[in-house]
């Protein structure tokens, strides 16, 4: 706006008009600023200082902080009663205690060993029948049915079927992980081999990249998004399945401490367990995305040597 | 899975055609790839798997240099439509065809199938045993990195090498760890056009592959085109709806209207071309009246009685003419 308006032969254009100009928006019609029905740009004003941006992740800070205190602040002043909701240093301290005399850690590395096993059997169930399902016709009319009509049924619904199953030990636990996180894991690898595209399936033709290379070459990878993906999901269902199973029957693990902390009236072991499960949660998160990051390097356009 | 075996001879308008003394493999045109052609040094007709035989599998042979494409009475009917009514079409070897034709016109339908991607279509056709096609996107996969890209169904090590060469000669040497996404229009391209000159193809079929470029990037695309099939000499079918595209780069150019082709003639205007030449401008005029483009349309010069003239034969014409004469006050 400023050079507009400083280079029109009327010299209307000192810092002064040129920032009521902008408040006012068009600017009175002068034949010498411009021609008639002529209205100014808006265009930075370049001598205005500007301010350091505050930082986005202190910004994103502010509200959890807020919280935080007002909880605390709360707890400290008898608002919230502590056998509703133990405050935020008592938790913290819960946490040290357990920790230190390796009650959490016990527990935790059970939970780990829980939701790693039934994730790698779901996992890789799921990625063998979505295969089968995805690259074959046969396959599909066999797999495919049954697995969409399984997936209607609530994972949690099986947990007395699943009792009779397996009783109440490990196995009954890693067989709802796995099951739990088979299908977002199958659903969505499925859709990404039928949702290759098929002008690439055609370039694979001309230059006669066999069936195998065709897989190799051209499906795999292309399946690939959608497959992580469906880790993702994988990843949240699995630790959601875990809390679940461990608060209904179980002698160890996470869930199992924040029930007996519940018998007990423990709030602040309760919340002890629900920010492990949320620390797990966001780790887990991280994984998945680091292992998106490494494989799908291609999608980052960068040159990576 | 094949490898260049020797470069290509300098002389123009001859492959590396040794044929045998047998009588040419007719194939019917319901055309799919055979899975693995070895694409011998000495072609011999791989015919495979009975009907279902590969569009570029079966080699021309016959006595001297017969035509590398050899298509007769192709038909292809989209629901109950004849898209081609029947086309015959001899192409040399290293000769350069320019196919023209409107929009819907089928041009990219029978390139198809003599690259073996429609096997609905009826009638009987022969090509080269390699063939390679660069379409008008890229077609790059993107989680490939370039080179392998241009290697794409090629083993070993040579092929490699020859990848790398094939990348250099149009230009990309020093991007063959790159990925595909961080390619411009014309270097991705360009890299499609490297993939297919690697498989040293005795048919070179283009489709519309400069259509999404900018204009400058075209005109140096045109160059590095005429460059390339001057050094391998395959015979091409370029597929275009530009028409000067087809007088700068073909021997010869057809024009396919209604499912016929409608015209086909040399292209006499010598090795180097410019738009000044007044031949260039005779050849113009005739193919884009061919094209239902009239001279009117085509100068801009139309005014409103062009408008009116053109009604629905326009529509196609690269110069937008209509659109010219409206903007005159």
């Amino acid at each position: 706006m400023t050079s507009l308006l400083l280079e029109s032969p009327g010299g209307a254009g000192t810092a002064g008009t040129v920032g009521a100009t902008r408040a006012l928006g068009p600017v009175p019609e002068t034949p010498e600023a411009a021609g008639p029905g002529s209205v100014p740009v808006a265009l930075a004003d370049p001598d205005r200082p500007r301010r350091r941006p505050v930082p986005k992740w202190l910004r994103r800070l502010l509200g959890p902080v807020l919280l935080v205190s007002f909880w605390q602040v709360g707890s400290s002043a008898g608002l919230i009663q502590a056998d509703i909701l133990a405050g935020p240093w008592t938790v913290l301290h819960t946490g040290y205690t357990l920790a230190a005399d390796g009650t959490l850690g016990h527990n935790l590395v059970i939970s780990l060993r829980r939701v790693a096993l039934g994730l790698t059997i779901g996992v890789l169930a799921a990625l063998v029948l979505s295969l089968v399902a995805g690259l074959f016709q046969i396959g599909e009319d066999l797999v495919d049915a049954p697995v969409q009509i399984l997936r209607a049924v609530p994972i949690l619904g099986l947990v007395p079927l699943a009792i009779l199953w397996f009783g109440i030990g490990e196995q009954v636990k890693i067989f709802l992980v796995a099951l739990g996180t088979a299908f977002p894991v199958y659903i969505n690898t499925f859709a990404a081999i039928r949702g290759v595209d098929g002008r690439f399936v055609e370039l694979a033709r001309t230059v006669r990249l066999g069936r195998l290379g065709l897989i190799r070459r051209v499906v795999l990878p292309g399946a690939l998004p959608g497959f992580l993906v469906g880790l993702r999901f994988a990843f949240t269902i699995s630790w959601l399945v875990l809390v679940v199973s461990e608060q209904i029957n179980a002698s160890s693990g996470i869930g199992y401490l924040m029930d007996q902390a519940r018998t007990f009236g423990q709030t602040d072991v309760i919340v002890v367990g629900l920010a492990v499960y949320g620390v797990l949660g966001l780790l887990s998160d991280a994984l998945v995305r680091l292992l998106e990051r490494r494989a799908l390097a291609w999608r980052r356009g960068l040159e990576a040597s | 899975m094949t490898t260049r075996t020797t470069s290509p001879p300098p002389a123009p308008g001859a492959t590396q055609v040794s044929a045998p003394a047998v009588p040419a493999p007719v194939v019917p045109v319901p055309a799919v790839p055979a899975p693995a052609v070895p694409a011998p040094a000495v072609p011999a007709p791989a015919v495979e798997g009975g009907p279902a035989v590969a569009g570029w599998a079966a080699r021309q042979g016959g006595g001297a240099p017969g035509p590398a494409v050899r298509v007769r009475e192709v038909r292809r009917e989209f629901a109950g439509r004849a898209v081609l009514a029947g086309i015959d079409l001899d192409i040399a070897p290293g000769e350069f065809v320019a196919l023209l034709g409107r929009s819907g016109s089928g041009k990219s339908t029978l390139l198809r199938i003599l690259a073996g991607l429609d096997a609905d279509a009826t009638g009987k056709a022969t090509v080269p045993a390699r063939g390679a096609v660069v379409f008008q996107d890229p077609r790059l996969l993107p989680w490939t990195r370039v080179l392998d890209n241009v290697l794409l169904g090629l083993k070993g090590r040579q092929a490699r090498a020859q990848a790398a060469v094939a990348l250099a000669e149009v230009g990309l040497g020093g991007k063959e760890r790159a990925w595909p996404g961080t390619l411009s229009g014309g270097e991705a391209q360009r890299a499609a056009l490297a993939r297919a000159l690697v498989r040293s193809p005795g048919l070179l079929l283009l489709d519309e592959p400069f259509g999404a470029l900018d204009a400058l990037t075209r005109i140096r695309m045109h160059s590095l085109l005429r460059d390339l099939c001057r050094r391998h000499q395959p015979a091409v079918l370029l597929v275009t709806h530009d028409v000067d595209e087809a007088i700068l780069l073909a021997d010869r150019v057809a024009v396919l209207t209604d499912g016929r082709l409608s015209l086909d003639e040399r292209v006499g205007l010598g090795g180097a071309r410019h738009r000044s030449d007044p031949g260039f401008a005779t050849l113009r005029t005739r193919l884009l009246a061919e094209l239902g483009v009239t001279d009117d349309e085509a100068s801009g010069a139309a005014g409103a009685r062009g408008g009116e003239a053109s009604g629905t034969t326009g529509r196609d014409a690269p110069v937008a003419a209509a659109k010219d004469a409206a903007g005159e006050p």
